[in-house]
């Protein structure tokens, strides 16, 4: 984006998001182009403002335009806006373009990361990665480095008198070359395991659970272009007991059930990820992150169990563990879960009672230590 | 912004070359060579590089980039009037299209040079621009963005609320009192000469009484005396509404902005038309001559863009076909000697047909034409029967049931109605000042006046509320709605938030 115009164009999208300037909200026009990237037909939302002003009611409504046709005739109203092949083509599936990764990552901010993130022992070494930093006489054509060789080239003819200034020529031989080539460099590789966990007991109603998708989707979404084949996932639900879920779309599409709430169950199933001897993940190697999302309404006599397998097991072990808490109600489990993120550095609380404040929420899970 | 390549200033001046052969009398062109992101960001600015912070640029931009990014429309040229003209070329471009932008942007620039209609625009406004952008910046640096840009908006939807004729007008002599102030001045009752012993004799009070009444009624009436119609409704704003000197300047400067770009909106059909000619003229005259090729599908190429350029819309008029097609009318008559009374009055259509007196004063007319013209009488005089037949217009409406529109007629008094609907105070509504005293309560009067078509009531109503927080006190404006099939006069009435319609007998929140 050109520089001077970032900040007027920023603007316009908060207002557009509704964010400021509410008033202006009812006069938000939802425009759209159909545009063709690549194969794929894309809708692009084009939203604009209208600002009143007098104008007449129907000014638009008689026209005038050119070309042939009797009376009568229907005008092709469209324009050349679907392409020109759109129509005759039966079953094009239109993509939103809507948010793009760079958009959502942008909307982020580039200040958040998965905090703590360590190389993890054997990994380490493991990979190595050639890049091309250095130079050398010999290699093939298609890597010959264009400046070098001119200078060198450039600095024997001077050298040789060779070269005259009113007829610039210059022309490499053989032993002017100059190419590229690579040096093998290990690359520090730290993977992570990210485990997702959320409530669909009974309380969780409507509201709540659009958040959580939301939050979830977010996250999700922002870690996978962030840190792409670096990071594994689990996806995780619990009513009063808990079951992983082995593909994201069937995570998403849960909605509730209506059973109790048995918070320890998931901790319990998660623990079993990264712990003991039948653990897909060593936790000696991977660095773990666990989200858990819910409404805290807990069966009572089980928060305490909670509160005691997160100091112990699951706190110690893993990177960063938090909580984020779907409702504005408060709980026992919650309060807990409050106290403990104060006496931890690598756990994490954030209230979402509202969508609006999912972005302040994974500011604070993904941000920078606080 | 990238640097301006030795090709293209031999480029210039091959045009420049043969302008000098023409009566293209130019203001001299800065070309600039920008990236295809700077020019949406620029055309976003309307071509200056800087204005004041306002969403809508943001909102412009979003626009542009996106039907860049999409394929639906790259902005090839950009022109801005001043002296000197600054114009940007998008980096990359085609020889061809380098050829045909600079020539093209040689036209505007001759076109604003000498239309009329320029005549009193600030041929400096790259840096009035510039200088507005800091003014408002520091206001909003003191008074904040929020309350600014809200006052900006509340002024942008008056902008268009002025006056044509205004740059026109000699300054007017301000020994007029703004007619909303109340000549309260008490008046010396004017008496007799007596001794003060002879007063109650010669002046009794009786008389004095009369005098007194005699002078209430007269300074009564001149305070009813509704003054006449003022059409530069943000002038007046500007004069006598009661601003804070911030709010003063904002305006201001919305105003200045507003009558700056106002002749481009007059005449858009004949800036249009008069660039597309002379660019056409250019490249196939000259520019695209064996000799002057730069590069061997210039040719292809040119031809390409320019039928892109021309061509014919079924929907709305393309300003550079019409423009073009226009000249090129003009021209032709002029040369053959089609035109004045012997010619309109012949009845002899074969003769008709073949007329040529060979007069070959085509060329001298049409420089005529672009200097003392507009879009409308552009239009009015040379949009004739034969002309529009020949390039095949017709006037289409929405079919409100199946939401497709249709060709209506191909009549020639209807489709040129219709476009000169269009032109007639740029298709805007015609709103009036007529009382600034209204109920002599200081409450502004508008007046709306009908042509059969009613005002759309919601945005009627917000940009009323506007008026009344610039003006500070009730606005109200009296139109037309149709209710029913029948026209009923209706006056709606802003009040600070509330906002009332009245008609005849009743009256109604809304």
């Amino acid at each position: 984006m050109a520089g001077i115009i970032d900040s007027d164009y920023r603007r316009f999208r908060e207002i557009v998001k509704g964010h400021v300037r509410k008033n202006l909200k009812q006069y938000i026009v939802n425009g759209e182009l159909i545009g063709k990237e690549g194969k794929d037909y894309v809708r692009v939302p084009l939203p604009y403002i209208n600002l009143p002003k007098f104008i007449y009611n129907d000014s638009e409504n008689a026209g005038i335009g050119q070309g042939d046709g009797e009376e009568g005739d229907p005008i092709d109203g469209y324009g050349e806006e679907y392409g020109e092949e759109g129509g005759n083509q039966p079953g094009d599936i239109m993509y939103e373009a809507d948010l793009s990764l760079e958009e959502i990552a942008e909307i982020l901010g580039e200040k958040l990361e998965l905090a703590e993130l360590k190389p993890k022992s054997v990994d380490r070494i493991l990979k190595e990665k050639d890049k091309y930093k250095s130079i050398r006489k010999t290699g093939p054509e298609s890597l010959r480095h264009f400046k070098r060789t001119y200078q060198s080239a450039l600095k024997r003819m001077i050298s040789t008198g060779e070269y005259k200034p009113e007829k610039p020529i210059v022309i490499p031989v053989r032993q002017d070359k100059h190419y590229r080539s690579w040096v093998r460099e290990p690359e520090p590789n730290a993977k992570a395991l990210i485990i997702y966990g959320r409530d669909v007991s009974g309380s969780m109603d409507d509201e709540r659970v659009d958040i959580v998708r939301n939050a979830i989707w977010c996250q999700d979404i922002w870690i996978r272009s962030q840190y792409k084949d670096r990071v594994h996932h689990a996806y995780l639900a619990h009513h009063s007991d808990a079951w992983e879920v082995d593909d994201r779309e069937k995570f998403f599409s849960i909605y509730n059930s209506s059973g109790g709430t048995v918070i320890s169950s998931i901790f319990n199933k998660m623990i079993e990820l990264f712990d003991g001897p039948l653990a897909r993940y060593n936790k000696e190697l991977w660095n773990i992150y666990i989200f858990y999302y819910g409404d805290g309404e807990n069966y009572e006599s089980d928060n305490d169990k909670c509160i005691s397998i997160l100091q112990e097991k699951i706190i110690p072990s893993v990177n960063l563990f938090c909580y984020g808490h779907v409702t504005n109600a408060s709980t026992n489990f919650q309060k807990k879960v409050m106290t403990l993120s104060n006496q931890s550095p690598n756990t994490r609380y954030a209230e979402i009672s509202t969508n609006i404040q999912i972005l302040d929420a994974l500011k604070k899970f993904l941000g920078a230590k606080k | 912004m990238t640097k301006y390549p030795q090709e293209y200033k031999k480029i210039q001046e091959m045009v420049l070359g043969y302008i000098a052969n023409t009566k293209l009398d130019p203001f001299p062109v800065v070309f600039e060579v920008v990236s295809s992101d700077e020019m949406s960001s620029i055309a976003s600015y309307t071509g200056f590089p800087r204005r004041y912070p306002h969403w809508r640029f943001g909102m412009e931009y979003e626009r542009n980039h996106n039907m860049n990014k999409y394929g639906f429309q790259q902005i090839y040229e950009m022109v801005i009037n001043n002296n000197p003209a600054y114009a940007y070329l998008l980096e990359g471009s085609e020889i061809s299209t380098i050829k045909t932008v600079m020539a093209h942007v040689y036209g505007h620039s001759d076109f604003f040079k000498n239309n009329y209609m320029f005549k009193n625009t600030n041929r400096n406004m790259l840096n009035k621009m510039g200088d507005n952008a800091s003014i408002i910046r520091k206001i909003i640096d003191v008074h904040g963005l929020e309350k600014v840009e809200s006052f900006i908006d509340s002024c942008l939807m008056i902008e268009n609320l002025i006056d044509a004729n205004y740059t026109f007008q000699p300054p007017k002599r301000n020994d007029k009192a703004p007619i909303f102030e109340e000549q309260e001045t008490a008046q010396e009752i004017p008496r007799f000469k007596a001794k003060d012993y002879m007063q109650p004799f010669i002046n009794p009070p009786e008389f004095l009484e009369a005098q007194k009444k005699r002078i209430d009624e007269a300074q009564k009436k001149e305070k009813e005396k509704v003054p006449g119609p003022e059409k530069n409704i943000m002038l007046f704003l500007l004069e006598n509404a009661p601003l804070e000197p911030w709010e003063q300047k904002i305006l201001a400067i919305i105003m200045e902005e507003a009558y700056y770009f106002l002749p481009q909106r007059q005449t858009k059909i004949m800036n249009e038309g008069w660039a597309t000619y002379w660019h056409s003229k250019l490249m196939t005259e000259y520019l695209l001559r064996p000799e002057n090729m730069l590069q061997k599908d210039e040719l292809i190429s040119y031809l390409d863009q320019h039928s892109k350029i021309i061509q014919q819309d079924r929907k709305n008029i393309n300003p550079y076909r019409l423009g073009l097609d226009l000249f090129r009318y003009v021209e032709h008559c002029w040369n053959t000697g089609r035109h004045g009374k012997e010619y309109e009055e012949c009845d002899n259509l074969e003769r008709k047909q073949r007329w040529n007196t060979n007069e070959g004063k085509g060329l001298e007319k049409i420089f005529i034409v672009r200097s003392c013209y507009n879009d409308i009488m552009f239009i009015d005089e040379f949009f004739t029967p034969e002309f529009a037949a020949e390039q095949n217009y017709f006037m289409h409406i929405d079919d409100s049931s199946t939401d497709e529109r249709f060709i209506f007629s191909r009549d020639f008094a209807v489709i040129k109605e219709t476009m000169l609907n269009q032109l007639t105070n740029l298709g805007l509504p015609l709103i009036y000042i007529v009382d600034s005293n209204f109920k002599n309560r200081n409450e502004l009067q508008l007046y709306h006046k009908w042509t059969g078509i009613p005002l759309r009531r919601d945005f009627a109503v917000t940009t009323l509320k506007s008026i009344a927080r610039i003006w500070k006190r009730p606005v109200n404006i009296e139109t037309v709605e149709i209710e029913k099939e029948k026209e009923k006069r209706i006056r709606i009435i802003a009040d600070g938030e509330e906002v009332k319609r009245e008609t005849g007998t009743s009256t109604q929140f809304i």
